[in-house]
């Protein structure tokens, strides 16, 4: 039995043209951690919202572990429905200390039994003796660890993350990303982690979701959705992407083309420069521009005519190559293992 | 993005439904029964009454509308645009005269008409007596506009003033950047610009001269206020007295449809979200001696003129009123106020809780017919109330009879039908600090307090509650002091015998005491200060992010 099963989900707003969520269908096994990414706009938030009980979706169902929350004339309020929610700006309460905090939804547990367990997540999320504080004294990564502690704190039977680190500088949230990957593997906890960040995306899911325009277009592992992509669309959602224009060749004849012409989408890691024509099946081009970005420079690349077509192309290359604009290299295909 | 949580929590949806129909009954009853209802003596008020009530009302309303605007106008754009000697202190003093009722202006202003009495009788002498009696109906009319103007300028004041100095930022700069003289300014920009917000000062200041019984009575000016307290007592006729009041209460619903209609936000809402720089321009000499005369103005006549002559009334009557009765009757007073202020901001409370977590349109509506009540004179809500309980005591009383037991009234004439009737007309008094403190709250505060297992009730308890003790304690304090000011619903709704500090002050009045109800005047004076102290706090908070909802470092280990 999975987790979560959502099916035929739909959600309009009042006045909206379009609907912000249409027709998902999302599974998610127990103990994984599925990433739904997806640009600003594209029915995420609503999704997850409507899986934490904050939205009312228009139809379909929505069964949290045997548990039908959504269906019809059912509609479990979120109080009731042991889904935690991490929110974007942590939404702590301001009113009481970290620790009450965490215990807020604690609600049965006798006294003693609260503080042995607010310890333990305190312990978990790496703020031990931050338990007498207030949320105002509190850093933004240590106010998002805490708010983790407290969805936590309840055992949710799903836990949806709602772009956590998004306001946190890059550093801080690399770090906190891999600290609440292991955090979640660690209490076994299905999660939800919604952002529109595809490297946090591939980075902490072991399932990754894309939503665009309201509909999941494809749910697959991260390299799986990196390396094939459903369309262009996902595809450069992922990272930059050649387009190269192309004639198919029928196979086992070598030389021998068709008239059928089609595109050839390529990563920049796909490309190799060679400052010498060495080999055969090479490209010559002529540098047009060049970014330097640290661990590696952008290459901007015009490919004379192929085809009758004229392309550019983006390669990456290490950054102590010396390349200049004007300046003609050749490009190959890289060798992949399989 | 938030919306409504329609099921499971349909409990609040029907509160608030139930508390908006509630507190629309009395005013929905005006309506109906002023159509449905036969009454007996309608033809003689219609022909000798309703005419001149009705000239009286538009004369006032007319009269003290554009001297509120005399007196407010100049001053706020002094006090927004330029820098001249004691401006920082007008700024918030010229707020003051709202301290002082209505009625109690009157009362210090009462020998006005007096003074004026050597021109009637030369008039008399010169021209005749009808030139005296047109010199004495003029008079009355003309001298309780200013009493009342000077009281009620603070309204417009305020709205503009706000405008005023949101303007002089960018539009004023701009313009001057671009060679306009400050006198172009003012009339090509900053006026049009302000005059939403002006409109809304000057409605309040409508709905005020309305709702004012006291004053009108003392100065002998019958207002449809009156009109629909003398049909009522006078004639004992009291469908014609409904007649009057659905007339008032109809005009009032115009009136506030078409504010609503010119400009959607609420009046004090846009005044409060920001401080503004002080401006440069530096007024010297006799420009500067203009602006403290247009500032010092419409203070002396609004506040230190009639707190003064109380103050010197008092001094020779506080032996002879402060008694141990009047002690007992300011403690009832008080505890009044505070018990129906309590009530008030509960129950204002549940409409805009549910309001916040249902985003219904049926909500919405239940909260626009709780907050009507506001715009609408006391008198037409006690009337509706009266009505309204009368009908139920008949009803029960009847059910009583047939049952075989006697039942008196169960509900006229108690403070029971007195707090409900105050609930009806001041409900929209909590609804400015409660919205903002609520606009303060983030919203995603609520949301995690329901995804951790608490229900709205329970969320209400532990976190909004606790984090809205400064806005609630400060809709309190508001309502406190409007209730202990209030006149003409307490006249006709309290029980029998029972005082507060409004209706005392107002009978001593009448009984031509003046002197004597300077004291009661002055506690009423200083509890409305309490409550501008209590508005500007209110005025001067800020919205927060939940980031900033900073909160001082606790001991507690």
């Amino acid at each position: 039995m999975n987790a979560l099963e959502i099916r035929n989900l739909s959600k309009r707003y009042p006045g909206g043209e379009y609907p912000a969520v249409h027709e998902v269908r999302l599974d998610v096994a127990p103990g994984m951690l599925c990433a739904l990414v997806g640009e600003s706009g594209s029915g995420k938030s609503t999704l997850l919202r409507m899986i934490a009980g904050l939205e009312i979706p228009d139809s379909g169902s929505i069964q949290v572990g045997s548990d039908m929350v959504f269906e019809g004339g059912t509609f479990v309020p979120p109080e009731k429905r042991e889904v935690g929610l991490v929110f974007q700006d942590a939404a702590l309460f301001p009113h009481l200390t970290v620790s009450r905090n965490i215990g807020f939804g604690l609600k049965g547990a006798a006294t003693k039994d609260r503080a042995l367990r607010v310890e333990q997540l305190l312990e978990l999320v790496g703020l031990a003796g931050y338990g007498s504080r207030f949320p105002g004294e509190l850093s933004g990564g240590e106010a998002q660890r805490v708010a983790l502690a407290r969805a936590l704190a309840p055992k949710p039977k799903l836990l949806l993350l709602d772009e956590p680190f998004s306001s946190l500088d890059p550093t801080l949230r690399k770090r906190l990303r891999d600290e609440v990957r292991q955090i979640l593997a660690e209490t076994q906890t299905t999660a939800i982690f919604v952002t529109h960040d595809t490297g946090d995306a591939m980075a902490i899911g072991q399932r990754v979701a894309i939503m665009r325009g309201g509909v999941i277009v494809q749910v697959g592992e991260p390299a799986t959705v990196y390396r094939s992509p459903f369309d262009a669309y996902c595809a450069k959602l992922f990272g930059p992407i050649n387009r190269v224009p192309a004639q198919l060749m029928p196979q086992g004849k070598a030389g021998a083309t068709t008239d059928e012409s089609a595109f050839l989408w390529l990563r920049p890691e796909d490309l190799e420069v060679l400052d010498d024509q060495d080999e055969d099946r090479c490209v010559k081009v002529d540098v047009v521009d060049t970014v330097f970005q640290g661990e590696y420079q952008e290459v901007t690349l015009r490919v004379d005519a192929i085809h009758g077509e004229e392309s550019e192309l983006t390669v990456r290359m290490a950054p102590d190559l010396r390349v200049e604009p004007g300046q003609s290299v050749w490009v190959r295909l890289r060798e992949t293992g399989g | 993005m938030r919306t409504e949580l329609r099921y499971g929590t349909s409990r609040w949806s029907i509160a608030a439904c139930v508390i908006g129909l509630l507190l629309f009954l009395p005013l929905a009853i005006v309506l109906t029964g002023a159509v449905v209802l036969p009454a007996p003596n309608w033809s003689h008020v219609l022909e000798n009454l309703l005419g001149g009530y009705a000239v009286n009302t538009l004369v006032l309303v007319v009269l003290t509308g554009g001297l509120t605007l005399a007196f407010a106008l100049p001053a706020a754009w002094l006090v927004s645009a330029y820098r001249f000697p004691l401006r920082n202190f007008f700024s918030w003093a010229l707020v003051l005269p709202l301290a002082i009722p209505t009625y109690v202006a009157a009362y210090a202003y009462s020998d006005l008409l007096e003074h004026l009495l050597p021109i009637q009788i030369w008039a008399r002498k010169q021209i005749g007596i009808d030139a005296s009696l047109a010199a004495d109906w003029i008079f009355r009319r003309g001298i309780l506009s200013l009493v009342l103007a000077s009281v009620l300028a603070p309204y417009v004041y305020l709205s503009a003033r706000a405008s005023f100095s949101l303007q002089a930022r960018s539009s004023i700069e701009a313009a001057q950047t671009l060679g306009c003289s400050m006198r172009r300014v003012f009339w090509r920009i900053a006026l049009p610009m302000a005059r939403p917000a002006i409109a809304a000062g000057l409605a309040l200041v409508v709905m005020e001269v309305l709702n004012d019984y006291g004053a009108v009575l003392f100065f002998g000016v019958p207002t449809l206020t009156v009109g629909v307290f003398r049909t009522w007592h006078g004639l004992e006729d009291a469908a014609s007295a409904l007649r009057i009041a659905a007339i008032v209460l109809a005009v009032v619903l115009g009136l506030l449809a078409l504010e609503r209609q010119t400009r959607g936000r609420a009046r004090f809402e846009e005044a409060g979200n920001r401080y503004s720089p002080a401006p440069q321009r530096q007024l010297t000499g006799a420009k500067a001696l203009l602006a403290l005369l247009l500032c010092g103005i419409p203070l002396l006549l609004g506040f230190l003129v009639p707190a003064g002559r109380l103050l010197l009334w008092a001094r020779t009557t506080v032996g002879k009123v402060m008694t141990p009765e009047f002690l007992v009757l300011s403690l009832k007073a008080t505890g009044l106020a505070l018990t129906a202020a309590v009530l008030v901001v509960a129950t204002a409370l549940i409409l805009f809780y549910a309001a916040r977590i249902h985003r219904t349109l049926l909500v919405k509506l239940a909260l626009r017919l709780g907050t009507i009540g506001y715009a609408v004179p006391g008198v037409v809500v006690a009337v509706g109330v009266l009505f309204l309980l009368g009908w139920l005591d008949r009803g029960i009383g009847k059910a009583g009879a047939a049952a075989g037991h006697e039942v008196g009234m169960i509900f006229g004439g108690t403070l029971f039908a007195l707090g409900f009737a105050y609930l009806v007309r001041f409900l929209a008094v909590a609804r400015g600090p409660i919205a903002a403190g609520m606009g303060r709250l983030h919203g995603n505060l609520d949301e995690a307090s329901r995804t951790l297992g608490h229900s709205p009730s329970s969320t209400l308890g532990k976190v909004v509650l606790p984090l809205m003790r400064g806005p609630l304690l400060a809709a309190t304090m508001l309502l406190f002091v409007d209730l202990l000011k209030e006149l003409p619903i307490t006249l006709l709704l309290r029980p029998f015998n029972f005082e507060t500090l409004a209706t005392k002050t107002f009978s001593l009045a009448q009984e031509g005491r003046i002197p004597e109800c300077a004291v009661p005047s002055l506690v009423l004076i200083l509890a409305g200060a309490l409550g501008l102290v209590f508005l500007n706090r209110l005025l001067e908070k800020r919205p927060r992010g939940p980031r900033a909802q900073r909160r001082p470092p606790s001991s507690q280990a």
